[in-house]
């Protein structure tokens, strides 16, 4: 008797511990889920829904035989139109059957006309509000439609994560704008703070970055392109690049090129009597790597002399157009100077930092720059 | 009960205080800190709120060794006559239930939040009390030896996953010190001394300690420990977020873990495995505080410690629904602060000036056995 009522006892036990033992119930394949890759934010001419979204999911479903590279495209588009961000994510439940999954993202481009019409804070609001998204991926203006950025078809390789892989490229020139990620945005536009987002275009079925576009604190929108000449100029005040190239030419118009192996620059502001003034003191180090000259000494040191001359010559140059566009044409301090100004006068930028754009713009400026050949590669004329 | 398994070793205290100390601070300190400090020198808020937190520590150790073998529930009476001492242990349990509900709410919202989307947050919650009244029930030396045995291994991987930051870390957003002077410091001075509430359970640990005469070692090394974590935190957050960046982001210490993404290494993003670490520091921390509650319990009153700790669960488990909404759920911590001050400072250095005054000792008769 006692024995059976122990033997019920433990039947009902392994009963109700199998509620326990639920297993994988509420697993989902991996091929069943879409992982958004890239969203391209475009206006759209209808009123009634103003924004165009483009949402990137990466194909996880095989096309073709096993075993046999899929044939078409990686990566499928979905372009919908609507009047928020979130609305047309979910939109997509209409018309694909695997549920969205946006922890993956890589790129997020911007339509540059989009970003002069709305505030930037409010097209990224939900990417930055949403609790999966994550503030790593990249994010780029682009002068032609985000979709059609989206649709290149590049063979073997998704758009929007090619596109942030070329960002790794900046130890090889100077010429790519620093990239910058959703969570870098927010920061400045929480801060108010001008900053610039690289831009990229497609010629073809190919995506390149080319210069980039300047976003303005106070407006938080879109003002106006820097050509790739001038971001390299920016690069050079900024800090930001790794390494890369500095092609000038000496008088008879030869081209040389130097190799910048790695360059520090170094702002000091001065603030007296109300005159902002900065004096950017820039040393390179580097290589020749190209000299077309025909009377070339490489080995006589007055020749070297002569080319580290005019090479910080083309630097000031370069950093100078930059900088009378930003001065001019933008007003907007997208070379981090104010962080340089904030470190050394806390207490005045704290009253300036609101129209600290303006203060920026009537800056003078003084240049100083050395550089430095210390190879002439491996030929001897 | 037999002799011996009722104490803890030093380390063990050690091990206990810091995984009490290390809590839901980790996600809000850093933004309370940027609110109220707005300049980068917050971090130095973090080391003078440890200093003070020692400070007010000194005091509590001396108290408790004043009387050895007690705790504050039986010693208070000693001090300050029953009725008053009664009615400060009921505080003293009420508090730390407030701070138990307190922590155990905040990691189901975060978990809903970053985790478990659709799973009721109640599921979340009991489940996290089901498993601590299995530990809670062995009283207090499995709780020591758990906790012993995953604080390092929580301390580890927090100082991983905060020194990974160190790829989106620029030294500039740290800089000017002093910048604005000393005033945004001294501003920052509260959340800080809050953040270190649980200090005030070493009034209840000394007397389980097998060799109280630690205590003063304990208190440093377990009290150094958190101060670490949390400024290495700040610092580092401070220096990938910059400041202006900290005071927008509802939880920087996530935004920044969801910054960076590293390849090539074993993991390639860190969140969850910080989030991991994070909840088994939330669940000691809870832990702490209901033993505490239930001692209390079980000293003043005839009830016994395991029935009182299946009394408490009902009791947190009602109080953690209080707050509706975040917001009301951030209110509820700063009340908790504010109490904690009074609990690690206030009435431990009035109950030392007394048993000072009136020359009060308590000593503990000689053990018997090992």
């Amino acid at each position: 008797m006692k024995q059976n009522r122990k033997m019920v006892r433990n039947f009902c036990l392994c009963i109700v511990s199998l509620l326990c033992v639920s297993g994988c119930w509420d697993s989902s394949d991996i091929e069943d889920m879409s992982f958004v890759i890239g969203f391209g934010i475009d206006s759209s001419e209808n009123d009634q829904t103003p924004i165009k979204h483009t949402t990137q999911i990466a194909s996880t479903k095989k096309k073709g035989e096993q075993g046999v590279m899929p044939q078409g495209k990686l990566y499928q588009d979905l372009t919908l139109e609507g009047k928020s961000i979130q609305d047309i994510l979910r939109s997509i439940s209409l018309q694909l059957p695997y549920p969205v999954y946006t922890d993956h993202l890589e790129t997020i481009i911007i339509n540059s006309e989009t970003a002069s019409k709305y505030d930037l804070s409010i097209l990224l609001d939900q990417i930055l509000r949403d609790n999966v998204t994550r503030l790593s991926p990249l994010v780029v203006l682009s002068k032609q439609q985000a979709s059609d950025i989206l649709d290149t078809n590049i063979e073997g390789e998704i758009p929007s994560s090619y596109l942030s892989s070329i960002f790794e490229n900046k130890t090889t020139t100077l010429k790519i704008a620093p990239s910058v990620r959703v969570g870098e945005v927010s920061a400045n536009l929480s801060s108010q703070a001008s900053f610039m987002l690289p831009n990229v275009v497609k010629q073809q079925n190919v995506i390149k970055v080319d210069g980039a576009g300047v976003i303005k604190g106070k407006q938080k929108k879109f003002v106006g392109f820097l050509t790739d000449k001038e971001v390299e100029g920016v690069n050079w005040l900024s800090e930001e690049g790794k390494a890369g190239l500095l092609e000038f030419h000496d008088e008879e118009d030869n081209t040389i090129v130097y190799e910048v192996q790695h360059y520090k620059t170094k702002i000091k502001p001065r603030f007296k009597k109300g005159r902002l003034s900065f004096y950017v003191q820039i040393k390179a180090e580097g290589w020749i790597t190209e000299d077309w000259s025909r009377s070339a000494h490489n080995l006589a040191e007055r020749y070297v002399q002569h080319l580290e001359h005019l090479a910080a010559k083309e630097v000031e140059r370069l950093m100078k157009g930059t900088m009378k566009k930003l001065q001019r044409d933008y007003e907007a301090d997208v070379v981090g100077f104010s962080e340089s100004f904030r470190i050394h006068y806390p207490r005045d930028f704290e009253k300036m930092k609101k129209d600290w754009d303006d203060y920026f713009a009537d800056a003078d400026l003084n240049y100083d720059v050395c550089i430095k050949i210390i190879n002439t590669g491996d030929v001897v004329k | 009960m037999k002799m011996g398994t009722t104490r803890i070793t030093t380390i063990q205290m050690v091990a206990l205080l810091s995984s009490a100390l290390i809590a839901v601070g980790i996600f809000t300190l850093p933004r309370d800190l940027a609110m109220k400090v707005g300049t980068p020198d917050l971090w130095i808020c973090v080391i003078l709120g440890g200093i003070c937190g020692y400070l007010s520590s000194l005091i509590i150790v001396s108290l408790s060794l004043r009387f050895e073998r007690l705790t504050f529930f039986e010693f208070n009476k000693l001090i300050i006559g029953k009725w008053l001492g009664t009615i400060l242990s009921i505080c003293f349990i009420g508090y730390a239930l407030l701070i138990g509900a307190f922590e155990i709410r905040s990691m189901g919202e975060l978990t809903q939040f970053y985790l478990l989307e659709e799973t009721p947050i109640s599921v979340i919650l009991i489940t996290m009390y089901w498993v601590a009244i299995y530990l809670l029930i062995g009283g207090i030396n499995p709780i020591a030896r758990l906790i012993e045995l995953l604080n390092p291994i929580c301390i580890l991987i927090f100082i991983l996953v905060f020194c990974l930051g160190f790829k989106v870390f620029e030294l500039d957003n740290l800089r000017p010190l002093f910048g604005l002077g000393a005033g945004p410091i001294l501003k920052g001075m509260t959340p800080t001394f809050l953040t270190f509430s649980g200090l005030e359970f070493l009034l209840v640990f000394i007397a389980m300690m097998q060799k109280p005469k630690d205590a003063k070692k304990v208190a440093l090394i377990g009290l150094g420990i958190p101060v670490f974590i949390y400024l290495l935190a700040v610092v580092i957050i401070t220096g990938g977020l910059s400041v202006e960046r900290m005071k927008h982001q509802k939880w920087p210490t996530f935004a920044l873990i969801q910054e960076y993404e590293y390849e090539g290494i074993l993991f390639e993003r860190f969140d969850s495995l910080f989030l991991v670490v994070w909840l088994i520091q939330m669940f000691t921390t809870y832990v702490v505080c209901q033993y505490v509650a239930a001692k209390g319990i079980s000293q003043l009153t005839r009830i016994s410690y395991k029935k009182a700790n299946y009394v408490l669960l009902a009791a947190v488990y009602i109080i953690c629904l209080i707050p509706q909404d975040l917001n009301q759920l951030e209110k509820m911590g700063t009340i908790i602060g504010w109490t904690s001050f009074a609990f690690s400072f206030f009435i431990p250095s009035i109950l030392l000036i007394i048993a000072v005054i009136r020359r009060l000792k308590h000593e503990a008769e000689p053990q018997n056995g090992p």
